[in-house]
């Protein structure tokens, strides 16, 4: 999700601003803008917040309006601005009414059927070796986790911490590439 | 706490439990400070955090959560688009490993029978080859070492007539065997030459009796036919006598044979006998009562 969908009643000043407070290369900027979001998003989903995602986003349009007034006073770790921001944001939330908690619709059946031709299509993608180790992670699934682990990790060479650790990665990598490919789908539709 | 931090490092270094704990909302509010000020400083935390996401999620797919890791997880780690994402991907990811999972795992018994009954196999080739290599060797074994077997196996029509072997040699020992050869001294063999027949009948005096020429010979024996007065069968004793009662023979336990008239028979060797005359005396030695001899003439020219 690109950072200009959360801003709806952010200037683009501000934003540009905000961007340019976290580091002067915009690219770098852009990374830690999205880190410091997910961590937001993070925190307050562990907080049971129901629209985590919302209240982070208007706490980043607060830090952004307020940047101009801090910029050249501000000392330390700006991430943690953001933190204290998101604890007011958040107080503030808790004393609204609450809402009732939606739960995610189940996935239609098309929606299912795309995901998992984007997941074979990403599959493919992988590297010999990625490939037979997630489809080794994620095949033998009935046995017990850890004794899976432990033998799948023995036949690799590596220890079972290192096999979990390259799974989950190209798990991310995974995501990254289906979300990547549904997006495609989408906007051919 | 002690679960909570991972004191070996003495930093705020988060055990993987923790992590979970933070996910699914289930750490303790102080716990839950911490923990937050941490994944905002801590770059190595944020990346722990980020593939606790995926792992949960596959969790969840897999159904791998205890009951209130699921209840937890429905009410709080599925609040964002991103996560719930991440959980289609992980849905997906189990449709398709699972059906293979459960397709390898779970074979009936017959198609975890099938593959060893399957005769293309190298196994079953190598076993047959192995058994018939076995049975040629066992048959091989048992005609040359266990005869016996042979013949408890074969019926009485298939085993070969007995005939008669050039040597005593040939006959236990092969021509072909390796066997040392027993060369032993064979004693020289005794030829038999046809005896005289001389068939005599009991006379009181030696005027009517026959004359005989002796066969030539080192071997030469002549055979003495007696025909019994009363014909009676029985055991006699023969003893040749000289005129001069010199005892030259003597031969026992003599049966009779034959009847009407029934004889004895007996041998005696020709170099023993010289031109003369003598007599045969013969004695019933099996019934005591019936021991009267009865005397023989010949002539030897």
């Amino acid at each position: 999700m690109s950072p200009a969908k959360h801003f709806k009643d952010l200037r683009q000043e501000d934003f540009d601003r905000l961007l340019d407070w976290l580091d002067t290369d915009r690219e770098e900027a852009g990374v830690i803008y999205e880190k410091i979001r997910w961590r937001l998003v993070a925190i307050l989903a562990a907080r049971g917040c129901l629209t985590p995602e919302e209240v982070a986003d208007e706490s980043i349009d607060r830090v952004a309006r307020r940047v101009r007034d801090i910029q050249d006073t501000y000392r330390g770790d700006k991430a943690i601005y953001f933190l204290g921001v998101m604890n007011n944001v958040h107080h503030e939330y808790l004393r609204r009414p609450s809402l009732p908690h939606l739960s995610e619709p189940e996935q239609n059946v098309e929606s299912k059927e795309q995901t998992h031709l984007c997941l074979d299509r990403c599959l493919d993608k992988l590297a010999p070796y990625s490939r037979q180790l997630i489809e080794k992670y994620y095949t033998e699934n009935k046995r017990a986790k850890i004794d899976l682990r432990r033998r799948i990790a023995r036949e690799l060479g590596i220890k079972s911490t290192t096999l979990r650790l390259r799974a989950l990665r190209i798990r991310e990598k995974l995501q990254t590439c289906i979300e990547h490919c549904l997006e495609l789908s989408e906007a051919r539709l | 706490m002690s679960e909570f931090m991972d004191k070996e490092h003495n930093s705020h270094q988060f055990s993987g439990d923790s992590i979970r704990h933070f996910l699914l909302g289930q750490l303790q509010p102080s716990e839950q400070t911490i923990f937050e000020e941490q994944l905002f400083i801590n770059s190595d935390l944020e990346a722990r955090v980020r593939l606790a996401e995926f792992e949960l999620a596959d969790d969840y797919a897999f159904k791998r959560l205890t009951e209130s890791e699921t209840k937890a997880f429905r009410e709080t780690y599925l609040l964002t688009t991103d996560r719930n994402q991440k959980l289609k991907v992980s849905q997906a990811i189990r449709d398709r490993f699972l059906s293979e999972s459960v397709a390898e795992t779970k074979p009936t018994v017959y198609q975890r029978l099938l593959p060893w009954f399957d005769l293309r196999r190298p196994t079953w080739r190598y076993a047959f080859a192995a058994l018939i290599l076995v049975l040629i060797l066992g048959t091989v074994f048992l005609v040359t070492k266990e005869t016996r077997i042979v013949k408890w196996i074969l019926p009485d029509r298939l085993k070969p007539r007995p005939h008669a072997s050039p040597t005593p040699q040939m006959m236990n020992h092969s021509p072909g065997s390796s066997s040392p050869v027993h060369d032993e001294p064979t004693p020289p063999v005794v030829l038999h030459e046809s005896p005289l027949i001389v068939s005599l009948t009991a006379t009181g005096s030696i005027d009517q009796s026959p004359v005989i020429t002796l066969p030539v010979g080192e071997n030469a024996v002549v055979r003495f036919q007696l025909l019994l007065k009363d014909g009676a069968p029985g055991v006699y004793r023969a003893d040749l006598w000289t005129t001069s009662d010199e005892t030259l023979f003597s031969a026992g336990s003599l049966k009779s044979f034959g009847a009407q008239p029934a004889s004895i028979s007996f041998d005696v060797p020709a170099k023993a006998l010289e031109s003369g005359q003598y007599q045969i005396r013969l004695t019933r030695t099996d019934d005591p009562a019936k021991q009267e001899s009865s005397q023989y003439y010949f002539r030897v020219q």
